[in-house]
């Protein structure tokens, strides 16, 4: 199964997150994540949320060129936060694959014309 | 039976003699047996030999010495030729003369006359007349019927053609008489022209008797009409075969002449009543009366059994409104009752509500004092149009109960929202612009269970009912529609599997914005105190938001919803109609209006709207009336007695007659509603049979004159009708079939049948009813004759 690469770029103020479905299906504009004061992860939880429907999970990276990781204890919970999103979003990928495999074995037995 | 029935008659009938008066006239053999063998067959109840200017005494005395009981009645008649000498015409016309008088010996005095007078007058025998004048002087002390041919050959017009054509209708009109040979399609010419010379009161009856004989000139072929041999039209006349059923005839032709193809229509007499029998009755003579099937009137004095024999005829048919066992308490089991489809006796007969139209005395009244017309309605066969109107009131009494319902919710929902915290502490604003910070919560998406759970009833829905479609029996599809059925069910369960997927989806987008809060969730659990603050502060920003939103929203609908009510107004009207000239109107009038209603139930210092008024109750500036607090309950209770008048108004809409434009029941006086509503409920009802109790109680004499009795001639011919009457017009006018005299002798009824044509029940019928011997008098009297005399 491909995968999406999920790429971070760690700012002081911000972070950029960049989305490679790496077959070219599908192009996503990247999101920022302001982290100035208080994290709203909405707009990366919309992302996630339409990446369900083409069932890819996803790799991610963080790209920490000023080392902000290591230095910033908010920059850090937050990079640790996103992590265990992407593990929850992948463990639910996985979950929905292997009932839906199951699914259409079914309909395709309750639907004979569309074997025709 | 005891009744007026109708019967042949044929008095236009040659014998050989008037082969002695007209050369070549008769053709064949007479023989006066195959004459009466003719009659018999052909089932003629009454005649007359008819030679021309001669009688022929010899087959008179030979049919009256072999008369036996119930072979057809002879009476005396000869056809003249009569003269119109002062019109200085030579052509004379026939008419036929029968006389009251049935002995040999009249038979053998009236030819004497007859002879003793061409005599005199030196008549050739072939070439006999007589003038009017002289048919008057020599039968001046006869009761006789002068029938002249007023069509075809020898008709009596035409010796006055030209000379004095009204003398001639004049004369006509003032005689005992019927005109003969006139063609049906010239009748309706002939009335014309007699309508001319009417009083004004008379104009509008159609009463001039026309009746045809068969002329027959051959016995052998009895009954063609003439020597050529053409077929016979039999007429009857109704009653009993007598010279007076004649009279009675010619004084009321619409009612007792009819074409026998048209009686043999009429006595199709469906299930109507028969006859009852009574016996070992207590207070009722052992009898048995029958019943016409036309009009049968009850009459008798004070307390002699009329309104009885009413109830029991009721009874016995099971209708619901006779009052036999409230009223009289009498037991009537061993009665027994038969209609005309039933061979024996039985308890009763079972008729549907519809086929009855039964009015006890004095309902007709009460009908507008209960301000209910469905009895109407329901005779009138218009239930299903009754029950329609009621579902329309029924609807609108459900929707105003549903605004209402819809107020109260709205109420509570306000209380509810009035209860919120509308606060914003400045704890939370200081802890809002913290430096500190948290992870906001992940926004949940549109709950879609509700619209998911309609959508897999329509699939499911669908696919059970494609199923049911393709196996029912009553559809029987071919190939094609088989196969377009196929496609439809592989459609939608193609949409159940794309369904599917779409729930799929959905679920886990909550699930993955579930699992994410909930990390969300435990990372703020574990951030500064501050942060924690400054995230429940948020909260509650977010929480008075909502709050403030769901207040106006509220006061939103409230507002539009007490607008509804305030302008709500329940004038409605259904239409029933009855006939082209009566509508029966259901109507509800906005006698109270509902705004003003409910504010009545409240504490209310000034006036407001409703919807203020509401605001005000809701934040207990105000009260309800008479309850401890201002809950939704409580306005629920108020509103419901406040409103109760009006909602049971829904139940029960004024019913009234609409006449015209601006002309109801409601703008008219009882009496004169009375009369509209029995109009209206003989002409329109589907009913077989109808029952009245002395209708002329409620009743105009006017209407009954005037109205009344052309309704009930009219209806008796399609309907059976019994009717309790002390009014002699009702019985005389309306030309009753059967009467039935009740007496009651020292408390024994007793039911006898008489008729109108009998003379010595003429006398008895005029005992009874009060003004009978003048009514009789009158309606002998077709025309005005002095007024007459005088044109």
């Amino acid at each position: 199964m491909d995968t999406i690469k999920i790429k971070h770029n760690v700012d002081e103020e911000r972070i950029n997150i960049s989305f490679d479905t790496q077959d070219g299906s599908f192009s996503f504009p990247s999101v920022e994540l302001d982290i100035k004061t208080d994290i709203d992860f909405n707009e990366l939880l919309l992302k996630l949320s339409e990446f369900i429907e083409i069932k890819k999970s996803v790799e991610f990276e963080f790209i920490d060129s000023m080392d902000l990781l290591n230095t910033s204890s908010k920059i850090n919970l937050i990079k640790v936060t996103l992590e265990e999103i992407y593990m929850n979003y992948n463990s639910l990928i996985q979950e929905c694959t292997n009932v839906k495999g199951g699914e259409e074995d079914k309909d395709d037995d309750e639907l004979p014309f569309l074997n025709q | 039976m005891g009744y007026s029935d109708w019967f042949k008659v044929d008095l236009h009938i040659h014998t050989d003699y008037s082969k002695k008066t007209k050369t070549n006239d008769y053709q064949g053999n007479f023989d006066v047996d195959v004459l009466k063998q003719k009659l018999i067959d052909n089932n003629v109840k009454l005649f007359s030999m008819t030679d021309h200017n001669i009688i022929n005494v010899d087959a008179y005395k030979a049919y009256v010495s072999n008369c036996k009981e119930g072979d057809p009645k002879l009476l005396i008649g000869c056809e003249f030729d009569i003269e119109v000498p002062e019109s200085n015409k030579t052509i004379t016309y026939h008419s036929v003369i029968i006389f009251e008088n049935e002995s040999i010996e009249d038979v053998e005095l009236i030819s004497k006359k007859i002879e003793e007078l061409y005599t005199r007058k030196n008549s050739v025998i072939t070439d006999r007349k007589i003038t009017i004048d002289e048919l008057y002087e020599l039968f001046n002390s006869y009761n006789f019927f002068f029938i002249p041919h007023a069509g075809n050959t020898k008709s009596i017009l035409d010796p006055y053609k030209g000379y004095d054509l009204k003398l001639c209708q004049q004369m006509v009109l003032l005689m005992p008489s019927a005109f003969e040979k006139v063609k049906e399609s010239v009748r309706q010419h002939y009335n014309e022209g007699f309508d001319l010379l009417k009083t004004y009161d008379f104009q509008e009856k159609d009463d001039i008797p026309y009746i045809n004989f068969s002329d027959n000139h051959n016995c052998n072929k009895y009954p063609c009409t003439n020597k050529d041999g053409d077929d016979h039209q039999f007429y009857c006349i109704k009653g009993q075969p007598t010279f007076e059923s004649i009279r009675f005839a010619f004084i009321d032709p619409k009612s007792r002449i009819k074409k026998y193809s048209d009686v043999e229509v009429l006595q199709r007499s469906d299930n109507f009543i028969h006859s009852m029998q009574f016996h070992n009755h207590s207070i009722i003579e052992d009898q048995t009366i029958h019943f016409s099937p036309n009009l049968n009137v009850i009459i008798g004095g004070r307390s002699s059994g009329k309104s009885l024999l009413f109830n029991i005829l009721g009874y016995k048919i099971g209708n619901v409104k006779n009052e036999l066992l409230t009223k009289y308490k009498l037991d009537v089991s061993g009665l027994k009752i038969k209609s005309f489809l039933d061979i024996d006796f039985k308890d009763s007969i079972s008729f549907n509500l519809h086929d009855v139209i039964y009015i006890n005395q004095g309902d007709i009244v009460n009908y507008f004092e209960k301000n209910s017309l469905v009895d109407l309605i329901r005779e009138s066969g218009k239930n299903d149009d009754y029950k329609t109107a009621l579902d329309f009131f029924k609807v609108e009494k459900s929707n105003l109960n549903q605004l209402i319902e819809t107020l109260v919710e709205l109420y509570s929902e306000l209380i509810d929202n009035l209860n919120s915290n509308f606060s914003l502490y400045n704890k939370d604003i200081e802890s809002i612009f913290d430096d500190s910070y948290f992870f906001k919560p992940i926004d949940q998406i549109t709950d879609k269970e509700i619209s998911f759970s309609n959508s897999s009833i329509i699939l499911e829905t669908l696919l059970d009912n494609i199923e049911k479609f393709r196996n029912n029996e009553n559809f029987n599809l071919d190939a094609d529609e088989l196969a377009l059925t196929n496609k439809f069910a592989e459609l939608v369960k193609y949409k159940k599997a794309d369904f599917s997927t779409l729930q799929s989806l959905y679920h886990n987008r909550v699930e993955l914005i579930n699992r994410s809060n909930e990390i969300l969730a435990k990372k703020n659990a574990s951030l500064s105190l501050k942060s924690r603050e400054k995230e429940s502060s948020n909260h509650r920003l977010a929480s008075l938001k909502s709050n403030v939103m769901s207040l106006f929203n509220i006061l939103n609908r409230l507002q539009k919803h007490s607008e509804i009510i305030e302008s709500y107004q329940y004038n409605f009207e259904k239409s029933i109609k009855i006939s082209s000239e009566v509508d029966v109107v259901l109507e509800l009038e906005n006698f109270e209006n509902v705004k003003d209603k409910i504010l009545e139930g409240f504490v209310l210092t000034e006036k407001h709207s409703l919807y203020q008024t509401l605001i005000l109750l809701a934040s207990n500036k105000i009260k309800i009336k008479n309850l401890p607090d201002n809950s939704a309950d409580n306005l629920k209770k108020k509103l419901s007695t406040q409103l109760k008048p009006i909602v049971e108004y829904f139940d029960k809409p004024i019913e009234y007659l609409k006449y015209a434009e601006e002309n109801t029941s409601k703008n008219n006086s009882p009496g004169y509603n009375s009369e509209k509503y029995l109009e209206t409920i003989l002409k329109n009802g589907n009913a077989k049979i109808i029952f009245i109790d002395q209708p002329e109680d409620n009743l105009g004499n006017r209407f009954i004159t005037d109205n009344l009795i052309d309704i009930i001639r009219d209806l008796k011919f399609q309907k059976q009708i019994f009717l309790v009457t002390h009014n002699p017009s009702i019985v005389v006018y309306g030309d009753a079939e059967n009467i039935i005299m009740c007496t009651n002798i020292e408390k024994k009824i007793t039911y006898e049948q008489f008729v109108l044509e009998d003379r010595v029940h003429q006398k008895e019928i005029c005992d009874v009813l009060d003004g009978g011997h003048y009514i009789f008098d009158q309606r002998s009297r077709k025309y005005n004759i002095k007024k007459l005399l005088q044109s």
